[in-house]
């Protein structure tokens, strides 16, 4: 009994597959580099409408829009940086899932560093007490 | 003595502070982001119209008067309601109100607008969306404000009804129809 569960749930998930990967559309290059940045700037742009998901994972027709944006930009010979800077442009520093350093931005990604050295300050303070106690 | 005290209020300091920021968080809402098209020339495009095929829709319409650019669907319901608002704004504005109808079929944009009147001047048929991308549209109904020089001066993201119209977006237009 028990195996033939296990056999069951095995089958499943392999059945289950190709059934995923067919709920995307496929996007073929020229050249496996071409792929490897697609992958990379898909997974970096946010979907604006599922917020927290990226457009390369998005069920969104708005993320289908946008994957059919970076193929054709991507085949069009455009760097990265003009595709990011192009949606950039028009849907703001919020699609990027890596903000830029900039004055409204300083405290987000300086905090870290600060609250580490605070930590480092406060844990030195106290080896240094109890040395002197 | 003066450490201790350092030591019992900082930690209360940086409780309060964080505290704040997560109250203020709770009423904040992730989905009103703003345009990266204030104070930017509307974008280059060009779109049929949908009620006439001789017609073209693009950038130059914006130009000369104050205007409205309601990105809509017939799939979307809020579109719907929305459109009973622009009918009678139609009426009682007197500035031009476009549409661009986002990726839609185009006999049941058709058909939607046959069944609850047109309010538009012109309503260009973005098919898949292209143009929509180049208004940094993400969701229908999206409403633009624009200036007599085709500037973007306003966005709203979501439905409008007639109340919001008097408290908030009628104070826009009344300012840049004032503008030079």
């Amino acid at each position: 009994m028990k195996r033939l569960f296990a056999l069951i749930i095995v089958l499943a998930t392999l059945f289950q597959v190709p059934l995923l990967a067919q709920a995307e559309k496929i996007y073929s290059f020229e050249h496996p580099s071409q792929q490897a940045r697609f992958n990379h700037l898909t997974h970096q742009m946010r979907c604006l409408v599922c917020q927290n998901q990226n457009i390369a994972e998005s069920d969104a027709g708005l993320a289908a829009d946008l994957r059919q944006h970076i193929y054709e930009q991507i085949s069009a010979k455009k760097s990265n940086e003009e595709i990011t800077d192009y949606l950039k442009d028009r849907y703001g520093d919020f699609v990027s899932f890596k903000p830029p350093f900039q004055a409204n931005t300083y405290a987000l990604w300086l905090a870290p560093f600060i609250l580490l050295l605070m930590g480092l300050a406060i844990i030195s303070q106290f080896y240094r007490q109890r040395r002197a106690s | 003595m003066n450490k201790r005290l350092l030591y019992t209020v900082l930690p209360l300091l940086l409780f309060i502070v964080i505290a704040t920021f997560l109250w203020l968080g709770l009423f904040m809402n992730p989905h009103h982001l703003p345009s990266s098209l204030i104070n930017k020339k509307a974008p280059h495009f060009e779109l049929i119209d949908l009620t006439n095929n001789k017609l073209h829709f693009n950038q130059d319409d914006l130009k000369g008067h104050v205007s409205l650019v309601d990105v809509w669907a017939s799939w979307c319901l809020a579109c719907r309601k929305d459109h009973y608002v622009f009918m009678d704004l139609a009426r009682e504005l007197h500035i031009p109100i476009y549409g661009i109808d986002y990726k839609d079929d185009r006999n049941a944009a058709l058909s939607m607008l046959s069944e609850l009147g047109n309010p538009f001047t012109k309503v260009g048929f973005d098919e898949y969306g292209d143009v929509a991308i180049d208004w940094g549209v993400y969701g229908a109904p999206e409403l633009f404000i624009l200036d007599k020089h085709g500037f973007v001066r306003f966005k709203r993201v979501g439905a409008i009804n007639h109340a919001l119209w008097k408290t908030e977006l009628l104070p826009v237009i009344n300012k840049l129809k004032a503008e030079a």
